[in-house]
């Protein structure tokens, strides 16, 4: 009877499999840009971002209040050859923004000829945001895209330009001025070296998002 | 009178009075799923049967059983161990449904991805949400502690109001546990209008809030080939219509009637409402746009702050069916401003330390067209470590050590 209980006992002992966690990233965070009143950035948005990946930002001198100027740039090193990923953001001019497919039209022209079979564009939603990954090479050549165009959603913009319109503070309303902008992140390499480290690519881009909450609908 | 109450104490131990609360059991168990069938319908079931007084009235009896049953063994002995861990394993079970029905807490928080809340709507419950115009930062629900069930016996009570609406008075005239409201407005689309001489079409409408709700709302309605770029706005009209009441509860949407005094301004005003079931939608101007209501649920705040980051759902290999939903979110204990990650899924339920259990229930939409929302599950068992979990550890000694020791005693 004893053995009964015993055997019994070991029956009901539910599996629990615990996954190791061996997390080779780490959370890292990306300033917006600067107005044209003073140099200082605000901390906007944060990504997960590999320990191997090396980063480089603009000097706190420079300004960076032109969206031509990249918020941060990061370089996957891997023997000769590396892989390059910038950030940028637009904020908003006069309320207008560019639309997602805009921009991805306008790196799908930036190929002298497009490899059309291997062109995949991919909606998105992430973070409060949506917009489209393009991943896209060239015909005749080794080098390859993978970038994502993305707005904050229709939800969430409203809510963020309603408090922006009520915030009383300077600091409050460029931050919400930034939390607004559009965001692009761009990797650009050979085909292979895309192929390789596509997956980290991809972790990095989907983790990105912002420090700040969006606040709740009013 | 002794001999009366030592029949009651062995009457409330004995064998008999645990065979007439064992077959009470039985038909509640048996009309609750006969109900179910016929029904189909969860809450009316549950409203008979396991929500039903009467059965909380009979897992009191079952508790007062055992341990009366228990009682009836003193003086304990050496012997009686086994018997009286089992009993003192039961009460605790007992004992945590108990806390559980009085003091647990069954919701559900909705999140958008990039967004957070620690709001727990907690189903088919009443209350009338208020806000102020200048007290934005303050919204307040007033909880008017009514239900449908009482409704149909003819209980019509008046909601108290206190603080911020200490002038405000909340009479609840009439209460409809089954109606359907209608929105209408002039100059719907794909209509064509003379307007300043031309014929025009209506090419899109849309909704217009003004001042948050406390102006009241408009349709706005924009034209097909607007050299002069017409946009009007005519009034968004409501009526409503009642409907008979189904008895699949579920289904049934409450609409109430009150009548709004201000105490302030010496004025009233009558106003029906529909019920939000997710707390979400249109709150109503009343008092000259003094005030904004909605009809919902009792909302309750919870200590931990959960944000979503990113919902999906994952696909069977090459096939466009989902075989589960994730979740990856921030979960902030607000007490101690820690905040950890987790992903949740279908199968894989988040607990917090002090028994909060988050389960994720529905995403929509389930691809990446747009930014998705989830309906998280919430339960909240108060007593689940300290009487439920220990009392089912006690009860599986006791129940290991009555064999045991029956053996050596037999050996």
């Amino acid at each position: 009877m004893k053995c009964v209980l015993i055997v019994f006992c070991f029956i009901l002992v539910g599996c629990e499999s615990s996954t190791a966690t061996n997390d080779q990233s780490e959370m890292q965070e990306i300033c917006g840009r600067n107005d044209h009143s003073n140099l200082e950035r605000l901390p906007v948005y944060r990504a997960k971002v590999p320990r191997t990946w090396q980063r480089k930002d603009p000097e706190p001198s420079v300004s960076i209040e032109d969206t031509k100027t990249a918020l941060c740039e990061f370089t996957i090193p891997d023997e000769k050859q590396q892989i390059k990923i910038v950030i940028h953001n637009f904020p908003l001019m006069e309320g207008k923004s560019i639309p997602p497919m805009a921009q991805i039209a306008r790196w799908r022209n930036q190929f002298s000829v497009i490899d059309q079979t291997a062109t995949k564009i991919i909606p998105q939603a992430y973070s409060g945001f949506v917009g489209y990954l393009l991943e896209a090479s060239e015909q005749e050549n080794p080098s390859a895209v993978m970038a994502w165009a993305l707005q904050i959603a229709p939800e969430h913009h409203a809510t963020l330009n309603y408090h922006w319109k009520i915030a009383e503070a300077s600091h409050d309303k460029r931050m919400l001025h930034q939390m607004m902008a559009d965001l692009t992140i761009k990797a650009t390499g050979s085909k292979q070296l895309l192929k390789k480290f596509r997956r980290d690519i991809i972790n990095f881009a989907r983790s990105i998002e912002l420090i700040q909450e969006i606040p709740e609908s009013p | 009178m002794k001999l009366l109450l030592k029949l009651l104490y062995h009457f409330l131990g004995g064998v008999h009075f645990a065979i007439l609360l064992i077959a009470s059991v039985v038909i509640f168990v048996v009309a609750g799923t006969v109900l179910e069938s016929i029904t189909e319908s969860h809450r009316y079931a549950s409203y008979f049967t396991y929500s039903n007084p009467v059965f909380i009235a009979l897992l009191w009896g079952f508790f007062i059983n055992i341990l009366f049953s228990a009682l009836r063994r003193w003086p304990f002995q050496v012997h009686h161990i086994p018997f009286l861990m089992t009993h003192l394993g039961l009460l605790m079970i007992l004992g945590g449904v108990l806390v559980k029905s009085y003091f647990g807490l069954q919701g559900t928080l909705s999140l958008i991805e990039g967004g957070g809340t620690h709001d727990v709507v907690i189903p088919y419950t009443y209350a009338i949400h208020v806000e102020k115009k200048g007290l934005t930062d303050i919204p307040k629900t007033v909880s008017a502690n009514f239900s449908l069930e009482r409704s149909w016996s003819g209980f019509v009570p008046n909601i108290r109001t206190d603080g911020e609406f200490a002038n405000l008075q909340l009479e609840l005239l009439e209460f409809i546990p089954n109606a359907k409201m209608h929105y209408d407005y002039e100059l719907k689309k794909g209509q064509e209008y003379f307007i300043d001489g031309k014929p025009r079409t209506v090419a899109e409408t849309s909704l217009i809030m003004y001042d948050r709700g406390f102006g009241g709302y408009a349709i706005q309605s924009k034209f097909i080939d607007n050299e002069d770029h017409i946009a009007l706005e005519t009034p968004l009209k409501v009526s409503f219509v009642n409907l008979p009441l189904s008895t699949r509860l579920e289904d049934n949407i409450p609409k109430i009637t009150l009548k709004i005094t201000d105490d302030e301004t010496k004025k009233s005003e009558i106003i029906s409402l529909p019920y939000e079931r997710i707390a979400e939608g249109m709150k109503w101007p009343i008092i000259k746009g003094k005030y904004i209501v909605r009809f919902q649920p009792v909302v309750h705040q919870i200590q931990h702050h959960l944000r979503l980051r990113n919902a999906r759902s994952v696909n069977y290999a090459n096939s466009t069916q989902p075989y589960s939903y994730e979740g990856d979110l921030l979960i902030t204990d607000l007490r101690n401003k820690n905040t950890i990650e987790k992903t949740i899924s279908m199968n894989n339920v988040y607990e917090t330390w002090d028994g909060f259990r988050f389960y994720l229930a529905n995403i929509t939409p389930s691809d990446e067209r747009a930014v998705k929302k989830v309906q998280i599950a919430v339960n909240h068992d108060p007593g689940k470590y300290f009487l439920t979990y220990p009392g089912a550890n006690i009860l599986c000694l006791g129940v290991i050590s009555l064999f045991w020791l029956r053996q050596r005693k037999t050996r």
